[in-house]
């Protein structure tokens, strides 16, 4: 008799639902479109599978963090952890899933794109994410990051009729498996060095003065930063954000870094606590990223590629907390990702709403006085630029100064300095939509598209957190999320 | 909240403007329907002259305490609460923000009902009257904020929302790209001095933290400070790892914050472009309240100031400075607004002067008569500007005395109060910073900083006259047909120049004059009032002197009125010969010393180039395109041309090799 | 730790050396005489008569995608197969997981029409 292992489904139930609500929407796509009745029936099927399915996995989320049960598939040989740490990421990814998945529904039908496969994919992308989040084993890690990043691959290139989007999606795809190959490369020499995949066990025996699982350790973080779009990892991001569909551009600015930041964060602390020298490297990734970032994003002409830039400048602010290692920096991180998902959800949501008949509107000009036209539109764009460059009242605000009091706790003064000063230089471009909507004549509109209710939706829920994670990130009962954050970096240190 | 006195209207105060603009923001974000223009005026001005009469009570509440703990406060929530560091969103009511919130809400008040006659063209012709008023209460709204914190985050929160509410006024006539460029250039100067005041906030936070009573909030603050006043620390090496004393280092980040928020050298350059926005604007935010806000940092930070003097020092030295060099540049200015502009910077230079002298009286009083007199300048500029149809430059105005009876008449008496004419508002706080200065032998080179503030009180008067004579006096160098429509303005705007005016003649002699000129029993009521607030370094002051330096004074200030009389009424043809006898000397001065250009040159141009140039061409393009497909790849394309149609730039092996030169550093530095 | 490599390194460069040594001996004794036939494919023999870098369909790429997809299926059957019995209710469920979405997708191209030619 073969030993049967024990399965904890509660642990891969979010995976599992994600895969199953991926089938069904494939099966609903056959079903549906084939008989050549309204599209528009068939966008109501699709939206509302993949929505209720995510939204389950949220509500399973936000229940796994109050009962803060932390069951690991497998107990004897853990793959996953479900603790809070992870159940935190977990409603982070598909809450930004879900509200990128209620765009998008609008947006496909003006581009006359809008088939089922889209949403599978994305559900399926969600699923990797949830599996790399709660991975506790580089077999598990892995397995997430390749069943996240192909089907965004696919879904760069989904406008297949748009040379750009074909080009995104062949340059993110070359990109990312030479990043990929490198990570499973670094995976490998760790496991020559410590014979070993899981986290526990590689700390053990991971020894910083050996050179082979250095190269490893160092080849798994070129595999992250690439992820997370660090420079000197970032050129494809432009090209690929520009390219792909804004509302694939939406979905994965925000979940991608989520779940990589996410996972990079469980693997420093739980797998490469003894490496020290890698918080130097860190540092450098993220001043880099700032610098960089912030300058190339002054000079863009399209307001997808100064997005890129700024996702770039974002990741180097991410980087700083992440490089003290400390509790407060893994809290800050957690907090600066809910900020960020909004903030920039939010800006995506607004050129989504203005797409018009297969016509985007991602030019600085397509913006000129939009204040006239679309006083609301506006307000909320206003709203998540000022979050992005990082104004006091808003979300971001309030994440930069959880960074910056980590990183000036752990003597870390000139990353916040950099911070601060990068942070001064990034308002000039996160101006330039404010000022072209307030203060430039109105151009003749193409945009009379009204809101739909969805959009509508996105558009108030994104506002509202950024307003809430801005005034009173901790003053609600039911929304202390400061406090979440802190009990998950605690959930980190205790494994 | 330990101890204190509750005051539960508190929160009124700033909540009624905020209720105007999240009203007005409905109205056009989701009814997208202006309100009728009456509704906006009754909702705007309603809500601000409520703050007022709220501001009067609490004051009164305030005074009912005995003098020594006069403290109200009101904590309504915990903004962050988890870890060490917690902020409350709570309310602090002592004379200091007394004296800030009735300078707010009072002069704004005037300055509301003024903009219903300034912006009337905007409502006629639906050019967003309803989103003037919008921004205007909520300005107001983070003004009041800002001073009635009770912490520094707070007080961060409304700092940054009179930044982000001045840009937008600023740009507010939108169709013009240069307004556009001006408010971004405030906005971004600003973000420069906050980044010293974060820096400030944390150091101090941290150092308090590490003594065991780690906050942010002014009361806790003063109480702790002394713990660490006397600390040293080590400057890290980059930075010359020089022993410096931290009270000093924390000082210093703050008055970068002030410096920014309140135009002081070197960062002044944002004010005078931000004339660009409608007048009243000018009025209540670049003249009265928002640029004031850096001197109310100091003053209220003053227990760190005192034990600070090497940055009380810094202050002083760059107050009297910016005092000196805003007075010369305005003399060559002909633009109205402009002179003003640099008026002011002249005047908040004298203010950081006493604060740095250690006089945070003298400076706050200094701050509320400059409220009532420059306030009342600019409307009344403004007032000229709106009858001679937006014309702004000087030199094309003259002999409007006949037309504008009372702009003129109250527009001399803001001219007086400037210059200190006897028992004239200015002239009693222009002395008090005279005398602590004189007597602040604390402060190296003080007698250097009495000269220097000497000869800008006679720079004042003069510019200030030759702006009055150049206005109303003289022949008129206007057109016969632009003479004919000239009228004077509509009444809301001729009444709010009037109270002013009565309050720059008048509210001097009321509020707060010294003992030595005016011998009643309770002179001196508003230094005696906001006394308890502050650290102020004090001296035994002998009557005699005070009588002495004020006479010395107003000789000063006379004989620069004396002049530009003589230049601009009696011989008007002076001032074009000496401009030509002073050739370059005075080009320099009417070109503000280049410093603008200064900037652009040595920092903004740079900056851009360093990314448009180096970052984006050089190693985006071209050095990629040429290294690696160049050298590597050149012979692979013209073999395989049918390969590159994939990847259209060719550009993919430029960011793989640049992917692999990061991993190699990176496993180098790691590995080996 | 890299000591153990030595060896292997050696080889390495033995066997690049050994390889760039030949080919630099065939270019510096061979001698050169160049015309028009030597440069043709086919040396000796037949005329091209049409260019081998023809475009075919790209079905053929699908098809032969497709294959290769149900052929690893069919490989983690085999050993399934063989030890079915000993792993009992939790294999069969275990293996329904891999193959339930194999099948789900082969209805998709099916209705998709990937299989027609």
């Amino acid at each position: 008799m073969i030993p049967v292992p024990t399965l904890h489904i509660v642990a891969i139930l979010p995976v599992l639902l994600l895969a199953v609500g991926a089938f069904a929407v494939l099966l609903a796509e056959l079903f549906l479109s084939s008989r050549g009745t309204g599209k528009s029936g068939a966008g109501s099927v699709f939206v509302g599978v993949s929505g209720a399915t995510l939204l389950v996995v949220v509500v399973i989320a936000a229940q796994g963090f109050i009962s803060a049960g932390a069951p690991a598939f497998n107990p004897d040989h853990p793959m996953l952890h479900l603790d809070r740490f992870s159940y935190f990421a977990i409603g982070l990814v598909a809450g930004a899933a879900l509200l990128s998945c209620l765009l998008a529904n609008g947006y496909l039908q003006e581009l006359r794109i809008h088939h089922g496969e889209f949403y599978a994919l994305l559900l399926l992308s969600t699923a990797g994410m949830v599996l790399l989040v709660s991975a506790v084993d580089f077999l598990s890690v892995f397995l997430g990051i390749e069943l996240m990043s192909i089907p965004l691959y696919v879904l760069a290139g989904f406008d297949r009729g748009k040379p750009r989007s074909n080009e995104s999606a062949l340059k993110y795809f070359i990109a990312g498996s030479f990043a990929t190959a490198l990570l499973l490369y670094g995976m490998a020499l760790v496991y020559g060095a410590t014979g070993a995949t899981h986290f526990a066990a590689i700390a053990a025996r991971l020894d910083p003065d050996d050179s082979m699982a250095m190269a490893g350790v160092a080849l798994i973080l070129v595999g992250f930063a690439f992820k997370v779009s660090s420079v000197p990892f970032h050129q494809w991001t432009p090209d690929v954000y520009e390219g792909a569909p804004t509302a694939v551009t939406a979905f994965m600015s925000v979940t991608v870094k989520v779940a990589a930041f996410v996972a990079l964060l469980r693997i420093l602390a739980q797998a490469f606590g003894s490496a020290e020298a890698l918080g130097t490297v860190l540092a450098l990734l993220a001043a880099l990223s700032m610098l960089i970032g912030n300058l190339m994003a002054i000079i863009q002409d399209n307001v997808k590629r100064m997005l890129a830039w700024s996702a770039i400048a974002q990741a180097g602010y991410l980087l700083v907390p992440l490089s003290t290692g400390t509790p407060e920096g893994q809290a800050a991180v957690l907090f600066y990702l809910a900020v960020y998902v909004f903030g920039n959800l939010g800006a995506f949501a607004v050129m989504i709403a203005l797409t018009h008949r297969g016509q985007e509107a991602d030019r600085f000009e397509d913006f000129d006085g939009l204040a006239k036209f679309r006083p609301g539109l506006a307000a909320a764009m206003v709203l998540f630029m000022v979050s992005l460059a990082g104004i006091p009242g808003t979300a971001g605000f309030m994440g930069k100064l959880q960074i910056f009091f980590a990183a000036i706790r752990a003597d870390q003064l000139p990353l916040a300095i950099l911070m601060a000063l990068t942070s001064v230089v990034s308002v000039y471009y996160y101006l330039r939509l404010p000022i072209a909507m307030y203060m430039r004549p109105a151009r003749e509109h193409p945009h009379r598209k009204e809101l739909d209710f969805l959009e509508f939706t996105v558009l108030a829920t994104c506002a509202i957190f950024v307003l809430v994670l801005g005034l009173l990130p901790n003053t609600l009962d039911w929304l202390p999320v400061i406090d979440w954050t802190h009990q998950s970096a605690a959930a980190l240190a205790s494994k | 909240m330990n101890g204190a006195n509750e005051y539960d209207l508190l929160h009124w105060i700033p909540a009624l403007p905020l209720a105007a603009a999240v009203i007005h923001g409905l109205c056009l974000g989701l009814w997208r329907q202006p309100l009728p223009r009456i509704a906006t005026i009754a909702l705007s001005c309603g809500a601000t002259g409520l703050a007022f009469v709220l501001s009067f009570f609490a004051l009164l509440a305030l005074t009912e305490l005995p003098a020594g703990s006069r403290v109200l406060q009101e904590g309504l929530f915990t903004w962050i609460g988890a870890g060490p560091f917690s902020a409350e969103v709570a309310f602090l009511l002592d004379p200091l923000s007394a004296v800030m919130i009735l300078i707010v809400s009072g002069v704004g008040f005037l300055i509301h009902v003024y903009s219903i006659g300034y912006m009337d063209a905007d409502a006629r012709e639906d050019k967003g009257f309803q989103r003037f008023f919008a921004y205007l209460n909520l300005f107001t709204f983070s003004m009041l904020v800002l001073v009635l914190a009770d912490n520094l985050l707070l007080m961060f929160l409304g700092w940054e929302g009179v930044g982000l509410c001045s840009y937008l006024l600023i740009g507010f006539w939108y169709s013009d790209e240069w307004n556009a460029y001006c408010g971004s250039k405030a906005f971004i100067v600003n973000r420069i001095g906050d980044f010293g005041f974060l820096v400030g906030m944390f150091l101090l936070f941290w150092a308090l933290q590490d003594v065991g009573s780690g906050s942010v909030a002014f009361l806790e603050l003063q109480t702790a400070f002394p713990l660490i006043a006397d600390q040293m620390v080590q400057l890290p090496g980059w930075l010359g790892g020089a022993q410096w004393k931290l009270a000093t280092l924390i000082g210093l980040c703050f008055f970068l914050g002030a410096a920014g928020k309140s135009a002081q050298l070197p960062l002044y350059v944002w004010l005078p472009d931000a004339m660009a926005g409608p007048t009243p604007v000018s009025a209540l935010i670049h003249a009265a309240t928002m640029v004031t806000a850096g001197v109310y940092l100091i003053c209220r930070m003053s227990f760190l100031y005192a034990a600070a003097p090497g940055a009380s020092a810094v202050i002083a030295w760059v107050g009297a400075l910016t005092a000196l060099f805003a007075a010369v540049v305005a003399i060559a200015q002909t633009d109205i607004k402009k002179v003003l502009a640099y008026s002011t910077v002249s005047q908040l230079g004298y203010m950081f002067l006493a604060a740095g002298c250690g006089a945070y009286g003298a400076a706050i009083w200094h701050l509320t008569t400059h409220a009532w007199f420059k306030a009342l300048l600019f409307l009344a500029a403004g007032s000229v500007i709106l009858a001679v149809h937006h014309e702004q430059d000087i030199d094309k105005m003259g002999g409007l005395h006949r037309f504008l009876v009372w702009t003129r008449l109250t527009f001399l008496a803001g001219v007086l109060a400037i210059a200190g004419a006897p028992y004239f508002s200015g002239f009693f706080s222009k002395d008090e910073i005279l005398l602590s200065v004189h007597l602040a032998d604390h402060v190296p080179g003080h007698a250097a900083l009495y000269w220097i503030a000497l000869f800008t009180a006679g720079l004042t008067a003069f510019y200030m006259f030759r702006l009055y004579f150049r206005i109303f006096f003289g022949e008129s160098r206007m057109t016969r047909d632009q003479q004919g429509s000239i009228q004077e303005s509509p009444r809301t705007v001729t009444i709010p120049l009037i109270v002013l005016a009565i309050l720059a003649v008048a509210g001097g002699v009321v509020f707060g004059p010294s003992e030595a000129f005016i011998p009643i029993e309770d002179a001196n009521s508003f230094g005696n009032f906001v006394a308890p607030v502050l650290a102020t370094v004090h001296h035994e002051v002998e009557r005699s002197l005070e009588w002495q330096l004020a006479a010395v004074a107003t000789l000063v200030a006379f004989l620069g009125a004396a002049l530009a009389y003589g230049l601009y009424v009696v011989r008007p043809a002076y001032p074009a010969k000496i401009r030509r006898l002073l050739g370059g000397v005075f080009r320099l001065v009417e070109g503000r010393f280049w410093i603008d250009e200064l900037y652009d040159r040595i920092l903004v141009q740079p900056l851009v180039k360093l990314s448009d140039r180096v970052l984006y061409r050089g190693l985006d393009a071209r050095l990629l395109d040429d290294m690696v497909i160049g050298g590597t790849a050149r012979g692979i394309r013209a073999a395989a041309a049918d390969m590159l149609k994939f990847a259209q730039s060719g550009l993919v092996q430029g960011y793989l090799f640049l992917m692999l030169v990061g991993t190699l550093a990176i496993i180098g530095y790691l590995a080996f | 730790m890299l000591g153990e490599f030595v060896g292997i390194l050696l080889i390495l460069a033995l066997a690049l050396l050994i390889a760039a040594g030949f080919l630099a001996l065939h270019r510096v004794l061979s001698p050169k005489r160049e015309f028009a036939e030597k440069q043709e494919p086919f040396e000796c023999g037949e005329a091209q008569i049409a260019s081998p870098h023809q475009r075919f369909s790209v079905k053929f790429y699908l098809v032969a995608m497709l294959f290769v997809l149900f052929d690893v299926e069919a490989m983690f059957f085999y050993p399934w197969g063989a030890i079915f019995r000993d792993l009992g209710g939790y294999g069969l469920a275990v293996m329904a997981v891999f193959t339930v979405p194999l099948v789900l997708g082969l209805i998709y191209e099916w209705k998709k029409g990937a299989l027609e030619w």
